[in-house]
């Protein structure tokens, strides 16, 4: 597998002919299709196509989140107005998250009329999915399963902890992004050229990204739910897990698959566990 | 306007319950500092701090100008202070907020109203010409403790900075570049450090060195300057919380301790620059030798 | 004025006081008409007016507080207060700090949650300075919140001790601070709420060993405690006047 890095501004090659497999793709986020058959990266990153769903899009790690529908985001409620509630949706691991503004309405949650419906207040943590999302006006959000109309998880996440992560790692926990990823193939080759060896791809480097996850699942019981904005929230009884669970998480954003693996077993003896 | 978020429900309980079991968020005890770190610039008088994710950098820079006609033997020293949006999108440029105003105040009691550095000391001719010295705080990052890290920048930078030397001849006045004798350091009679507690759970837990998070969540909190000498040159419990006399006695301890071992780290980093620079050098003028050759 | 003169070998102070003795302190309530509640008070020389409007409908947006009551804060020292004529600027970044100094004690006092989306206005003038200004602000402030019926938990109380150093490096507190001996030795300002030793605020902002932080916290606790009894008796006295006249 190599790594296909392109930069804003370039024009991507024509696709070969095993990769395009005759099949039509859809254009996704980070490339400009101009007419008739030529694309335009706006965005550095790494190309990616998906035969099986034919797509094809630019997968880069980022701070900032903007709105697209159908995502899977945790928001904050900021107020209250007489229809809906206003909610941020904040991104970013820094400590200072830049934020977006967008709109939940009181009528969005299973089973609601306007009698029943959720109380919400300012500061309650919701976990919903975008059902609008559109460049002129602010997103709308709702709290149901498209499907089924059940809440099926969505809905105000209650207790537990809020973190950041990166968007990248974000989508890494959710499982849909690029299914693995080597980790410092670079710095790996250069050892495996100092040893005067040739640099193979053994899949150790690799990482989906979830395994600490699986590690940390099959010791400890808690809650989790990821946004695609970078934001998690892990609820388990006992404040030491969920900080437990809260670091390793955000520690293993660079370690590969065994890293994070062991990397879990040591927080979980040092929990006790 | 861009505003800080207020942190959720969630997190607000989630963090006061684990603070009430002695536990952080990032993992620390309640009493230990993010870990400090102190870089320098090239040039003298540059001092860049890290707490954690917390970023200050310090400038001192030096001028020769008239002293003030009611204290002709001093020279002049003053801190300037800016939160710009560089530390966080919540701080808009150019407006004075009263955070900015009152982080400015306790930076400026804790240094220079201490007198931590000798004014007296940068007179050249009293009355005519004395130097001004200014240092320049810049906030790159905001991740809590403003203060104390901005404390550390200035001192750290006071001490790291080199002015000119100056020679008096009768009337004639003549600063010497820094090649043609070797640069001064000002002279710093003690090293005053900041020591911020935020208080918790009316008072039954106390903090030091908050962040953002912690610090939004505070109920009171308290600035503690002092060298370490054991003498107090500000403290700064402006309202919040009212917290018991015996507690705040022993945070007044607790900053004692930790004063001693931030000045310490400041000291020890000083004392690396300083090798570095000698052997750095000690290498420019032998290569210039080897050039006369 | 050389330092050995603050205190003589007496053990008398410039002003003829001894080392635990307060200044005259004289309390009076609802002394304007105009505000919901207004104090003033005479310490020593310091005279401070205060006049409290609130709970009111915020004047300012960025005061508006959808859980609890804000505290605005003017201080204004009037230009012929000090020894010389010197006018302070609204930007003044020393009145700027008292100012929010004294909102942030009275936030945590108030029981701000009980007029959510209002503002409580403090506006003090300090008509003359001889020392202690912060905390006479502090005691004017809370007689003219309980003149305005402020909800509140407890008086807030504050008043200033000083650190002598004897010419045989002793040490000695010194209760109540005049302007002469805030020039010339290191002292704290401290308020307390109510009667136990809890600590609002505590200003210190010259050079003292960390020893004598105790000795000074200890006088100074009892005189905030002398000055709670002052206030108190004012307000007693106010009530009791206001019922003989039949106001009540």
């Amino acid at each position: 597998m190599s790594l296909a890095v392109h930069f804003p501004g370039e024009t991507l090659p024509p696709l070969e002919e095993d990769e395009k497999k005759n099949t039509t793709f859809k254009v996704g986020p980070g490339l400009t299709h101009i007419l008739p058959s030529t694309l335009i990266v706006n965005r550095a990153g790494e190309l990616n196509i998906d035969q099986r769903k034919h797509t094809i899009w630019m997968e880069s790690n980022g701070k900032r989140y903007v709105a697209s529908q159908n995502d899977t985001i945790i928001a904050t409620v900021l107020r209250s107005t007489s229809d809906s509630y206003i909610c941020a949706i904040p991104s970013s691991n820094s400590p200072v998250s830049s934020t977006s503004q967008a709109v939940l309405p009181h009528l969005a949650f299973p089973q609601a009329t306007k009698k029943t419906r959720p109380m919400l207040h300012q500061g309650s943590v919701v976990f919903a999915r975008i059902s609008l999302a559109n460049k002129h006006i602010d997103p709308e959000l709702e709290c149901y399963d498209a499907d089924s109309g059940k809440a099926e998880g969505f809905g105000e996440l209650k207790g537990g902890f809020v973190f950041g992560v990166s968007l990248g790692m974000a989508r890494r926990l959710l499982g849909d992004a690029k299914k693995t990823r080597l980790l410092r193939v670079k710095q790996r080759r250069a050892e495996a050229e100092r040893r005067g060896e040739e640099y193979q791809d053994a899949g150790a480097d690799m990482s989906s990204g979830k395994e600490v996850l699986e590690e940390l699942g099959q010791n400890l019981s808690f809650e989790l739910a990821v946004g695609r904005n970078g934001r998690v929230w892990v609820h388990s009884g006992d404040p030491k897990t969920t900080l437990c669970v809260m670091r390793c998480i955000q520690q293993s954003e660079f370690l590969t698959g065994k890293e994070q693996r062991q990397l879990a077993k040591e927080a979980l003896k040092a929990l006790g566990q | 306007m861009p505003r800080e978020l207020d942190p959720t429900i969630n997190e607000k309980s989630f963090i006061l319950d684990a603070l009430n079991q002695k536990l952080r968020i990032d993992g620390r005890d309640l009493d230990v500092f993010r870990e400090l770190e102190l870089s320098f610039g090239d040039d003298y008088g540059l001092a860049d701090v890290r707490l954690g994710k917390t970023r200050v950098l310090a400038r001192v820079s030096a001028e020769v100008v008239k002293p003030f006609t009611d204290r002709p033997f001093e020279g002049i020293f003053t801190i300037t202070t800016e939160l710009g949006p560089m530390a966080s999108p919540a701080f808009e440029p150019g407006r004075q907020t009263e955070q900015e105003v009152l982080l400015s105040r306790l930076i400026e009691k804790a240094i220079r109203r201490s007198n931590a550095l000798d004014t007296e000391s940068l007179c050249i001719v009293a009355g005519q010409k004395c130097w001004q010295i200014r240092a320049d705080v810049h906030f790159l990052s905001h991740d809590g403790a403003l203060v104390d890290a901005s404390c550390i920048a200035v001192v750290a930078a006071l001490q790291h900075f080199r002015r000119p030397d100056v020679s008096i001849e009768g009337e004639k006045v003549t600063i010497h570049t820094m090649t043609e004798r070797v640069p001064v350091p000002l002279s710093i009679l003690h090293v005053p450090i900041c020591v911020t507690f935020s208080f918790y759970l009316d008072g039954e837990v106390c903090l030091v060195d908050a962040t953002l998070q912690e610090e939004q969540l505070r109920q009171g909190d308290m600035t503690i300057t002092l060298n370490k000498f054991g003498e107090l040159c500000q403290i700064a419990k402006a309202g919040g919380l009212a917290i018991n006399a015996l507690i705040l006695l022993r945070c007044a301890k607790i900053a004692l301790v930790k004063a001693g071992e931030i000045a310490a780290i400041v000291q020890r980093r000083l004392e690396e620059d300083a090798a570095v620079r000698v052997r750095r050098d000690n290498l420019l003028e032998s290569k210039a030798d080897n050039e006369r050759a | 004025m050389s330092r050995y003169e603050i205190l003589s070998p007496e053990g008398l102070r410039t002003d003829g006081r001894r080392w635990n003795e307060m200044r005259r302190f004289s309390p009076k309530m609802a002394t304007t008409t105009a505000a919901d509640g207004s104090s003033y008070i005479e310490h020593g020389n310091t005279k401070v007016i205060c006049s409290v409007n609130g709970p009111i409908e915020p004047r300012a947006s960025s005061a508006r507080n959808s859980e609890r009551a804000t505290i605005t804060v003017d201080v204004c020292f009037a230009a012929f207060s000090g020894t010389d004529r010197k006018k302070r600027g609204k930007g003044d970044k020393r009145v700027l700090e008292m100012q929010s100094a004294l909102s942030r004690t009275f936030a945590s006092t108030l029981l701000t949650i009980l007029h959510p989306r209002s503002e409580v206005h403090i506006s003090l003038h300090i008509l003359s300075q001889d020392g202690s200004i912060l905390a006479t602000c502090v005691n004017a402030a809370t007689l003219a919140l309980v003149d305005a019926g402020v909800p509140m938990t407890d008086y807030v109380t504050a008043c200033t001790v000083a650190s002598y150093t004897n010419p045989d490096e002793s040490d000695e507190p010194l209760l109540d601070m005049n302007s002469a001996e805030e020039m010339d030795l290191p002292g704290i300002t401290l308020a307390t709420v109510g009667r136990n030793d809890k600590i609002s605020l505590l200003q210190l902002e010259t050079k003292v060993r960390l020893e004598r932080l105790e000795g000074m916290m200890a006088v100074g606790i009892d005189g905030c405690a002398k000055i709670r009894q002052l206030l108190d008796r004012a307000v007693r006295d106010h009530g009791n006047e206001m019922a003989r006249m039949g106001a009540l």
